[in-house]
């Protein structure tokens, strides 16, 4: 600074004119204690408390910062988040409920046994075959007599084989499970019902939901055996496509058999009873057991051929997805209104909760502005 | 005494301590506003209102600066307000500088030297330069020279940072020196 020692010393020469004298010093001193400054201590709690908050709310930083935090918050991270959820359908139908499993009361029986005593096979989704008996004819042959399988029917394998009785004749107990999806959920469900009742049948149970705009259901219906692969291909046809499709014979003709020739012998047998004159009392307790023994026998004839008189069949329908591919903006847009519909709710949600903790919320700000303003006290 | 302790004090409402405030602060804060207007009386005037508006509101005042930028603040703008409602000119017209240092030689009581004459013309030299630099640079100048201020308080009044406030110190005295 010695360099400009000289400049320096202008300017102080300069200074020095503007001094003020003694009475420049005084009379202005007497103008400004001509007032009485009545300066409370306005160090109260109260003045300072309200001086930070306003110090707080005046500040710039402050609005910038939270009016930016709040943005960020309300709009930029679930825009960001939901352009992911949305980036392709496959991931939007995982948001989707899922897919219940058709729930029906009958059991399925998938799998055919290769003749006597052979290891069952697990048989094909029949797609698209006219009946299951020429899918079935055709992969195990003609001369192929389905055999009953283990699944629910105890003792099935420990009936005699009826080879005599044919097989459009046997008393067999068919099911079919199909998955179809349409494009009307609300006309098909109508056809289908229709169809039901005009074949004779009837529903034994149906289970429908809607999401949004896809629908979806399971229906459980019985049809009269001799109808059972027209309604198939009804099914079939119903839908624009059929997803999967088992269908499923379990034979109870030897079954029958067995308890039609088991009520034979015991009815030749109480004839026999009958033709004597005199019964010791051996012979006419087992006469009785007989005759109860039959009225069994003959309910459980009864029961196979109501069983095998109707056929299940489990309908999976769901409604057609949409599945075009949606253009970026679209996606932009599905974005936003997720945005939209989800601070919506949040704040709708959030209301009672934050009610509740509003008294508490109040009480942590005071106690912080009030350490604040204690540390200002102490300064 | 402590700065911080007279002002707690002046709060309060101590006389003698608003009494200090005013003789510790009243030559800076004089000699800048008499360089920035025509007359003595009006440098009177608005040194008198910044102190009484400092003392009236003394009580807003956190303590964040000194208490001699808190009066100069109000002081500059008492002085900008006047500008803007007299439309002042200051320091325009050699005429005007003549009379008002002949007002004050009336109040005075020394006895005026020869080398006044000459000690004029390096006023209006000093003040013709000094308009010819950049404003922030003619600031602190006028704070550290014509006021007195310290570098700190140079820097409070200004906001700037000290380091700041020395390299345009140092830039705007190069200059002078190369117009000189």
């Amino acid at each position: 600074m010695e360099e400009y020692n000289d400049i320096i010393e202008k300017l102080n020469n300069e200074s020095k004119k503007f001094e003020p004298t003694s009475s420049n010093f005084s009379r202005v001193k007497n103008i400004v204690f001509a007032q009485n400054y009545t300066n409370k201590s306005n160090t109260s709690y109260f003045n300072l408390l309200l001086n930070n908050i306003m110090d707080i709310l005046k500040s710039k930083l402050f609005w910038g910062v939270g009016t930016m935090s709040i943005l960020t918050i309300l709009f930029v991270v679930p825009f960001i988040g939901s352009a992911f959820l949305f980036s392709n359908v496959s991931n939007k139908e995982a948001l989707l409920p899922p897919i219940q499993e058709p729930s029906n009361n009958v059991m399925r029986d998938e799998t055919l046994n290769m003749g006597t005593g052979g290891s069952p096979k697990q048989s094909e989704p029949a797609l698209y075959a006219e009946s299951a008996d020429t899918l079935v004819q055709e992969k195990m042959g003609s001369s192929y007599v389905p055999m009953p399988t283990s699944t629910g029917f105890p003792g099935d394998s420990d009936f005699a084989e009826d080879t005599k009785t044919k097989q459009q004749d046997r008393a067999q107990l068919r099911d079919a499970n199909l998955s179809i999806i349409v494009d009307d959920f609300q006309s098909k469900y109508v056809n289908l019902t229709n169809e039901v009742s005009a074949s004779g049948g009837y529903v034994q149970s149906s289970n429908v939901s809607t999401y949004d705009d896809y629908s979806y259901g399971t229906f459980v219906v019985r049809v009269p055996v001799e109808k059972f692969d027209q309604f198939v291909n009804y099914v079939r046809k119903l839908g624009l496509k059929v997803t999967s499709e088992s269908i499923g014979i379990i034979d109870r003709q030897n079954e029958l058999t067995q308890v039609i020739k088991t009520i034979e012998d015991k009815q030749a047998k109480i004839k026999e009873f009958e033709a004597k004159k005199e019964l010791n009392n051996t012979e006419k307790s087992d006469l009785a057991r007989l005759k109860v023994e039959v009225e069994k026998d003959q309910t459980k004839q009864e029961s196979i051929k109501q069983e095998t008189e109707f056929s299940t069949v489990s309908v999976y329908m769901t409604s057609q997805k949409d599945e075009t591919v949606n253009s970026t903006w679209d996606e932009v847009v599905e974005g936003l209104k997720w945005v939209y519909n989800f601070w919506t709710n949040v704040i709708l949600k959030s209301l009672i909760p934050i009610a509740f903790c509003l008294p508490v919320i109040i009480l942590v700000g005071i106690l912080v502005v009030s350490i604040k303003v204690m540390k200002n006290r102490k300064k | 005494m402590n700065e911080q302790i007279l002002i707690e004090n002046a709060k309060k409402g101590d006389k003698s301590a608003l009494e200090e405030l005013y003789k510790c602060s009243f030559n800076s804060l004089y000699k800048f506003v008499r360089y920035k207007v025509d007359t003595v009386e009006q440098a009177e005037d608005i040194t008198a209102e910044a102190f009484v508006r400092a003392f009236e509101n003394l009580v807003k005042f956190k303590g964040n600066s000194s208490f001699k930028t808190y009066v100069y603040t109000i002081a500059k703008n008492l002085v900008y307000k006047q500008y803007s409602e007299k439309q002042l000119v200051a320091f325009t017209n050699n005429e005007d500088i003549h009379s008002d240092l002949e007002y004050s030689k009336d109040l005075e009581t020394e006895d005026q030297s020869d080398g006044e004459e000459k000690n004029n013309q390096d006023t209006i030299e000093v003040f013709q330069i000094l308009k010819q630099l950049k404003n922030q640079e003619r600031e602190i100048l006028e704070l550290r020279f014509l006021s007195n201020f310290s570098v700190k308080e140079t820097a409070q009044t200004l906001k700037l940072s000290e380091s700041n406030v020395k390299v345009t110190m140092h830039r705007a005295l190069q200059k002078l020196k190369s117009l000189i």
